[in-house]
Parts: C-alpha cells; structure tokens; sequence
C-alpha cells in the first residue's frame, strides 16, 4: 500500500468508526434532554477530555501550525492563555453551573442566563449571540476539514486542488450526519475517542517534527531568528500590542465558549468538577505541542531552502504530514485533525441548535417548540448548510477567522455568565447593553475588515468588544439598583 | 472599594492603556509585514517599533493579570473569599504571574539591539520567560483548585445545603 493510499485509509477507517459512535449514540438519544445536556450522566473524564478536545480544535490544529508559520511566536499567546482562562473557568463556572443546572434542569446557556436575570430578553439576546458565534465558528471547522480533506484527496488523484467547494460539502455532510443522529451523546463520546487520538498524535508529531530538523529544536530557533529577531522574540511578527490582546480574549473569554462551559453542565456530580480541571489541563498542553512544533519546524525549513515556499500558511499541518512523517503516523495525524474539528463542530451545532428550538422560541413565546428533539435534528442541519456557506464566502486564515469566532463568545457571554452568575449585583439591564454592544462592535469590525480596514497594532476586534463591553456590564451595574433574585438561585449563589 | 471596584479599575487601566497606545501612530512594521521571499510568511523586522509602547503594554498586560486574580476567588464559597487562607495563596500567585511576565518585558528591552539567548535550545530569554513562565505559573491556581476543592470550593455541609434547597423550592416555584 502506498503512502497515499494508506493516508487515505486511515482517515476512512476514522470517519466510519464516528459514524458507528453516531449510530449507538442516536439509540441512546430518547429526548431532548439527553440530545443536549447527556442527562447530566458524565463521569469525570469524560467530561474533561470532552472539554479540552472541544477547545483544541481545528483552529488549533490546523490553523494553529498556520499562525506560528506565518507570524512566529505570536500565536503562543494564545497557548499560554490556555491555563489561566480555564482556572478562571473551572473556578467560576465549575461548580455555579453545574448546581444551577440540576436546580432547575437547564438544558442550555440561556436556560440558565434566564433564570439568573429573570429576563426573556437576555435569554433571547444570549441565543442570539450563540447562533452568531456558532455560525463564525463552526466555519472554522468546516473550512479546516475542508483545506485537509482537499490535500488528500488530490494526493490520491480524487479531486484537483480546486475542489473546496465539493470538500466544503463531504465536511459539512460528515459533521451533520453524526450530529443530528447521536446529539450530544455522540458528542461527548467521539469527544473522549477523538482526544485520546490528539494526545497521542500531538506527543509524536512533537517528536518527528523536532527530529526532521538536523539540530533539532535549537536549530529551529537558530534558523528563524536570523531571518528575523522578531519572529523568535516573544512577540512575535504581531507585536506586543496584538498578543496581550489575544491573551485577553484567549484568557477571560474562556468563559464565554458556550461550546466548553455547556459540558461543566452535564457532569454526574458537582464534585467532579476537582478532577476534570487538571485532566483538561493536561490534554490541553500536551495537544499543543502540534501547534507549536509543525509550524515552527515548516517555516525553519522554508527558511533553509529545504522544502518549497507554502502559497497559504493553513497548508503547514498537511505539508508537513505528506513531506516528513512515517505513512502510518501521517494517517494517523490526520484522523487526529479530523478528531479536533469534529469534536469542536459537534459542540457548537449541539449549542446552536438548542439556541434555535428551545431558546429562542421560549424567549418569544414562552414555550419551546413541539416535537423538539426532531426539530433539533433539522436545525442542526440547517445550521451547518449555513457554516459551510460562510466558510466558502470568507477570504481569511483559519486561524485568524478562528480567533475572530473566539472573540465573538468572549465578549457577548463572558461578562454576562462568567460574572453575572457569581454576582448578585448583575443587573439584567446591564447584561443587555454588553451583550447588544459586543455584537456591535463585532459586526462592524468584521464589516471593516471586509472592506480591508484593520485596528492598528494587530489589535483583535474582540478585544475591544470584550474590554467594552466588560466596562459597560459592571459599571451599569454598579450603578443600578440591585434587583431581586429568584430565591433558589439566590440561595445557590450563596454557596 | 470593595472587589468590583477593584474590577472596574483594572478594566479600565486596560481600555486606557489600549486607547493611549491605539491613538499613536502605527510605524510601517507596527504588526509585522510581509515577508520579502515568502509569500504565506510575515517578518517583524526591528524590534524598534516597541519603543514608548513597552510601559503601556506592560500596564495593559499587568491590569489583565490583576483583573483574572480579582475574578478567580468569585468562585469559591461565599464565606471563604475574604478570609485570609485562601486570599494569601492567590496574592502569592498572582504575584509570581506579574513578576514573570515584567520579566518577558524586561528581558525584551534589554535585548532589543542583540536578543539576549538563554540556554535553553538558544531560545531568547523574553521569548523563554513568555512560553514557559507564562505557561507554567497559572497552572498553579489549578493546582490550588485541586487541592482546596473541599475547603474552598464546595464542601460536604455545601452539599446538604443544596439537596436542602433542591427540596425546598420544588420546580414550580422555581419558574417564578
């Protein structure tokens, strides 16, 4: 069996084993309940798998090598953001959401932004902006499936190197089927299988990528900075003003990543939060190290003349795999790439769809929709035509288009959950004018940038959205009047 | 002042500092540009371009670092965020995070004509204190969620007190 062939092999063996998990998952699937929150059945490391396979996604495995090949080290801000946005996570959302969601059997984010603010309008504002980000960032996930299924496939002679629509829609396809059949069930599940597989191809690719250049990881440093200081400085291409701002919206917008913070909802029981955090944790830096070394070792070998110069950045993981890793170890990375999109898209296509059926209709007309669970399935599917439409209509990186997605959560639900739910003093008041306001300045920002106008300084527009709207959510509130809670959430909030 | 002041003062820090350093005029290479041989790759050229906006990204950084430690105590148990146990644990924390990352940023303007390297794989120190600094300190408020999850977090009595609340307000009520 040829190189190729066997690439190809793995990958097909990968995708039928998520349809099988699908297929059980969906005998599993009875209600609405167990299709979006698993009946709160997840053991520990379920859940922590499931959360850290659910934030390295295609973004970080894809679009990750890409940042660090294009810009050197800026993109690391983003990596070591990682440990301090989940400690904010874990301490302020662990235990507070999990207790509020077995008291009043939430089954999504604006359930719970519902009965913290007594408000329909932010639950529907909260959905709304779910629906906006998903829709941003589950076409990161479309789009990296699609640039790696493209590479393959015409290594295999399939289809040319002008096929992305067609792999936009094998992707898309992909992703709905397993989704709209297993729910979140499927979800967690190939979550757990996906993760195992990132661990393991993320600590070989370390390995391989470092041996592939002869000096090894000294030599890369070496060789990139004499092309350029900068790129090995701690700033990287982007400098210090445009990574302290991903920091920002790496860091404390972790707690507005309905994708992540959703699966804190589902665990057994409020104790096991203590355990999932450092496992998280743990499969969070031990991933990384593929975003780290592929692009590192792509652009000190384009720099040397050792491999040709890349015509897109979002090429480094593919290249890379094709040109320097053992057949089986390529097949395997890219099931493990094929892993963290598809357990990241599933999450935000279980979110999104719980947006459109239950919230939104509960926020409008006070119920949800009949027949839900099979709704749900349709809305699932509608949400990922609408990905892949965006995915094939914008021009960006993956990765930038990934921390443009990010930033949308963070500065829409952060204040508002990762404070609002610790805070009595919250108004919902407050949380409507930063919720409206962040996905303002989004909006304009990503019009602005379709039209070539940037923030200067490689400022992240999320980064403004998220300091403005921070600013307006606890200064409103602190100069409101405090409103009453309900009493069995204000007794919660005492714990 | 109480811990939201606090917040509000270090959110604003950080807008001020964003502004103050957004209204100065971007040099030609202020976020990189395009590398001369290529084409996917971008270079950041001379580490010049930093200079009046190190004191303004050290303070935009700093107030980030404060506001997290402000924040990550909101979680523990109501009775436990302004006794002095826990409080000592974070502030030591939270001070090994701003001395590291004023470290990155000292370490990167003493090396802004010739990087200083460490001996670590040549990696430059700035670039040595970001990645295994910055990574490695916040690992320890995990460290202490792990630890004192039965203390501070949530405990046995926190667990009774929950069912109790469970029972005392059934569904309907809770709907109110």
């Amino acid at each position: 069996m040829d190189r190729n062939s066997l690439i190809l092999g793995c990958v097909a063996i990968y995708m039928l084993s998520c349809i099988v998990i699908g297929l059980w998952a969906m005998t599993r699937t009875k209600s609405s309940h167990d299709f979006f929150m698993a009946s709160r059945s997840l053991g520990f490391f379920v859940t922590g798998v499931a959360i850290f396979s659910s934030i390295m996604s295609g973004f970080g495995f894809v679009g990750g090598p890409g940042l660090v090949y294009a810009m050197g080290s800026s993109s690391l801000w983003i990596l070591v953001s990682a440990p301090i946005g989940l400690a904010l996570g874990f301490f302020l959302l662990g235990k507070r959401l999990r207790l509020l969601a077995e008291l009043r059997d939430s089954v999504s984010l604006p359930d719970l932004a519902h009965a913290r603010y007594q408000s329909r309008w932010v639950r529907l504002l909260v959905a709304v902006a779910i629906l906006f980000g998903v829709i941003t960032y589950l076409s990161v996930q479309i789009k990296a499936m699609a640039l790696v299924l493209q590479e393959i496939f015409a290594r295999n002679e399939i289809w040319g190197h002008e096929s992305l629509f067609l792999c936009v829609c094998v992707s898309s396809v992909l992703l709905a089927f397993y989704c709209v059949t297993g729910g979140i069930i499927a979800s967690v599940y190939t979550d757990v299988f996906q993760g195992l597989v990132m661990i393991a191809v993320a600590v070989l690719v370390f390995l391989t990528a470092l041996a592939s250049v002869e000096g090894g990881l000294a030599e890369c440093v070496r060789t990139i900075q004499h092309d350029d200081a900068e790129a090995a400085g701690p700033w990287g291409t982007m400098g210090i003003l445009g990574c302290l701002s991903w920091f920002f919206v790496f860091a404390f917008g972790s707690l507005g990543q309905p994708h992540v913070i959703t699966k804190m909802m589902m665990s057994r029981r409020v104790e096991d939060v203590r355990f999932t955090a450092p496992l998280t944790m743990t499969g969070y830096v031990l991933t990384a190290l593929l975003w780290i070394s592929i692009g590192m070792v792509m652009r000190t070998h384009v720099l040397n003349g050792q491999h040709p110069d890349l015509s897109r950045a979002d090429d480094a993981a593919a290249e890379f795999l094709y040109s320097y890793a053992s057949p089986l170890l390529a097949g395997l990375t890219f099931a493990g790439l094929f892993a963290a999109i598809m357990s990241t898209a599933d999450g935000f296509l279980n979110v999104g769809a719980a947006a459109v059926v239950h919230d939104i209709p509960q926020a409008i007309k006070g119920r949800s929709l009949r027949q839900e669970l099979l709704w749900a399935r349709i809305a699932t599917g509608g949400l990922t035509i609408l990905a892949a439409w965006f995915a094939l209509a914008s021009p960006d990186l993956v990765g930038i288009l990934g921390t443009y997605g990010w930033g949308v959560f963070s500065a829409a639900l952060a204040p508002c959950i990762g404070i609002g739910l610790n805070w009595k003093r919250a108004t919902a008041f407050a949380c409507i004018v930063s919720v409206l306001l962040s996905m303002l300045i989004n909006a304009v920002a990503f019009a602005l940038q379709l039209q070539g106008i940037f923030i200067p300084y490689g400022v992240s527009p999320g980064a403004v959205a998220l300091l403005v709207s921070l600013l307006s959510f606890v200064l409103i509130s602190l100069l409101s009047n405090p409103e009453p809670l309900a009493p069995d959430v204000d007794a919660v909030m005492d714990l | 002042m109480n811990r939201f002041h606090f917040m509000l003062l270090c959110v604003l820090v950080a807008a001020a500092m964003l502004t103050y350093a957004l209204l100065n005029p971007e040099p030609a290479n202020g976020h990189g540009v395009s590398h001369a041989r290529f084409a996917a790759m971008r270079q950041g050229g001379s580490a010049a371009r930093h200079e009046g906006m190190l004191v303004a990204g050290w303070c935009y950084g700093t107030a980030q670092l404060v506001f997290f430690a402000l924040c990550l105590p909101l979680g523990l148990k109501r009775d436990d965020q302004a006794t002095s146990s826990p409080r000592r644990w974070f502030l030591a924390v939270t001070l090994a995070y701003v001395v590291t990352f004023t470290m990155v940023l000292i370490c990167y303007a003493l090396g802004m004509d010739e990087p200083l390297l460490s001996p670590f794989w040549d990696i430059p120190w700035a670039t040595c204190w970001s990645v295994f600094g910055m990574w490695i300190v916040p690992l320890l408020y995990t460290v202490l969620y792990l630890w004192r999850f039965p203390d501070w977090v949530f405990t046995s009595e926190d667990q009774q007190r929950f069912q109790e609340i469970k029972r005392r307000f059934g569904r309907d009520a809770c709907d109110g």
